[in-house]
């Protein structure tokens, strides 16, 4: 759990198995490595593995297995007076979904297990086209329960609820333009803190300075509002940019920009892109505090900070090839940079992204 | 033409100024449980001082709760000798120690405190702690019939002492 934040790199792959409403094959296969570490001792090998069928013309049933292995020694572990340790994620995932000319419905579970943490999320998402599809309309929501455990501690349990829900609309501007809008909202309550965090005040580079078990408050709301733009600039060419606001009833207030160019040059796809990312801190967070307050966290995701990520995506299709509808193969190599401001243990960070991908559909 | 990311920037920098009130007293000072200090003097200091306080447990810089005792972690004097390791401790340390005794007693529910579950053995439903395997012989309270269990619930649930109680080894 520690290492949460790190691991979502994980869950990102979770997006690549959502259900493609329009598609044509009967099934398709994709597997996924990727490898992450950073300056902070952290390392992250994931591995995934994805099958989709689409039995008839309207529906589609996916699966997905996933499993991350994180290895830390980060300031966050060393800090809390515990070893470096390994630890592995296991993560499932099973969909359906239905479409029509105009209407998709898609529904996903999605199990995740690791040493201290266990999850059910179910999620339902909709979308509606209209005016001859220039308008697409999609609204979902999710719901989590999890399980918080402390590596090595049976008797510790508490309990996280999490439910989401996300308003979108998408327009084709021009021919060359389509832009969207969406909204998105989420609300977690229950145990939100770090079993392993301590939190030290009245003077930390004291002796005489005291310390607390992490607490934060169990109730948080979320707000995110993201608007994005795609423009069609040369034949198989687009840019794409997105630009995402983001406030919580714990203070944070963050923003996002992020801008991607991709270029077809035959079978291949060229995408570099560069994202940033500022945040201004929660409002009970503290680089020291000097006494002992309702709410006291030395997560630094809480922090105020700055991070840059930058990156290209190469990828590779191939159509046609016997019973091989189509064959992919996509790298994409991510650097990135995090300067902490206000965060006295670790001022910056930095590290590399690495992924590959294969897959292949069938008719 | 005004690029939709321009408009929809200032559509968003609206959206967090209006939605950026977040919820009040996030900052506020903790709200310290009333617990007895003369109780914690004479009656939890001393078995946080023998039962926690060893150097190689709590006595120690690298813990996170640490606790200051005779002839054990005395980092406030500096480098003063020997033999005044073995002093009374002062006003200041006991403070000290009952700052950070409180720092890990949950007033919403004090059977869930640290201070009762970290050294209570997993088999009666206590928290992992390191202190455990440190001398073989499990953790510090093998049930909550130990007396210095139920001395520490007793503070943490408002027992009072005489204010002018003595300490042992205050003289």
């Amino acid at each position: 759990m520690q290492l949460r934040a790190a691991r979502a790199l994980g869950a990102a792959f979770a997006t690549l198995v959502s259900l493609d409403a329009h598609a044509a094959p009967v099934a398709t296969v994709d597997t996924r490595g990727a490898v992450y570490t950073d300056t902070d001792a952290t390392t992250i090998v994931t591995s995934a593995a994805q099958a989709t069928v689409t039995p008839v013309p309207f529906l589609t049933v996916q699966g997905q297995y996933l499993i991350d292995v994180v290895s830390s020694a980060s300031i966050d572990v060393v800090s809390a007076a515990t070893p470096s340790f390994e630890d592995i994620r296991h993560e499932g995932t099973g969909g359906l979904g239905y479409h029509d000319e105009d209407r998709a419905i898609s529904g996903t579970y999605i199990y995740s297990v690791e040493n201290d943490w266990r999850s059910h999320t179910g999620a339902l998402t909709m979308s509606h086209d209209a005016l001859k599809h220039q308008l697409t309309v999609s609204i979902g929501g999710s719901f989590t329960y999890n399980d918080v455990g402390r590596s090595g501690d049976e008797t510790f349990a508490k309990r996280l609820l999490q439910g989401s829900a996300t308003l979108g609309a998408s327009v084709v501007a021009s021919k060359n333009d389509l832009v969207g809008l969406t909204y998105s909202f989420f609300y977690l309550d229950g145990y939100q803190s770090s079993p392993y965090r301590f939190v030290r005040y009245f003077d930390t580079l004291d002796s005489a300075a005291v310390s607390q078990p992490e607490t934060v408050p169990d109730r948080r709301a979320r707000h995110a509002l993201a608007a994005r733009w795609n423009h069609h600039i040369l034949a198989k060419s687009a840019v794409r940019t997105q630009v995402r606001g983001y406030v919580d009833s714990w203070g944070v207030v963050s923003g996002t920009g992020s801008v991607e160019l991709m270029f077809g040059l035959g079978d291949f796809e060229v995408a570099p892109w560069v994202r940033v990312y500022g945040q201004k801190s929660a409002t009970f967070y503290e680089g020291n505090y000097q006494d002992a307050r309702r709410y006291m966290t030395v997560d630094r995701e809480l922090s105020t900070f700055l991070d840059a990520f930058g990156g290209v995506r190469l990828g590779y299709r191939k159509k046609n090839l016997g019973v091989v509808e189509e064959l992919r193969v996509d790298v994409d190599l991510t650097g990135f940079a995090f300067r902490f401001f206000d965060f006295p243990l670790l001022e910056e960070r930095a590290g590399f992204l690495g992924q590959l991908g294969f897959g292949l559909s069938f008719e | 033409m005004v690029s939709p990311v321009i408009v929809c920037s200032v559509a968003l920098s609206s959206l967090a100024l209006g939605l950026s009130g977040c919820e009040p007293g996030l900052s506020d000072p903790r709200d310290e449980p009333a617990l007895d200090p003369a109780y914690f003097r004479c009656k939890v200091q001393p078995i946080m001082a023998s039962r926690c306080g060893a150097l190689v447990c709590h006595g120690s810089q690298e813990r996170f709760f640490r606790v200051f005792a005779r002839n054990r972690f005395r980092p406030l004097l500096g480098g003063a000798e020997n033999r005044d390791r073995n002093t009374a401790l002062s006003e200041k340390e006991i403070q000290f120690n009952y700052d950070s005794a409180l720092g890990y007693v949950d007033a919403s529910s004090p059977d869930d405190s640290y201070l009762l579950r970290k050294p209570l053995d997993q088999k009666s439903a206590g928290f992992y702690h390191g202190g455990a395997t440190e001398f073989g012989q499990g953790d510090v309270f093998l049930d909550k019939t130990d007396p210095d269990y139920e001395t520490i619930h007793a503070w943490i649930t408002g027992a009072t002492d005489d204010p002018a109680c003595v300490e042992p080894g205050a003289m």
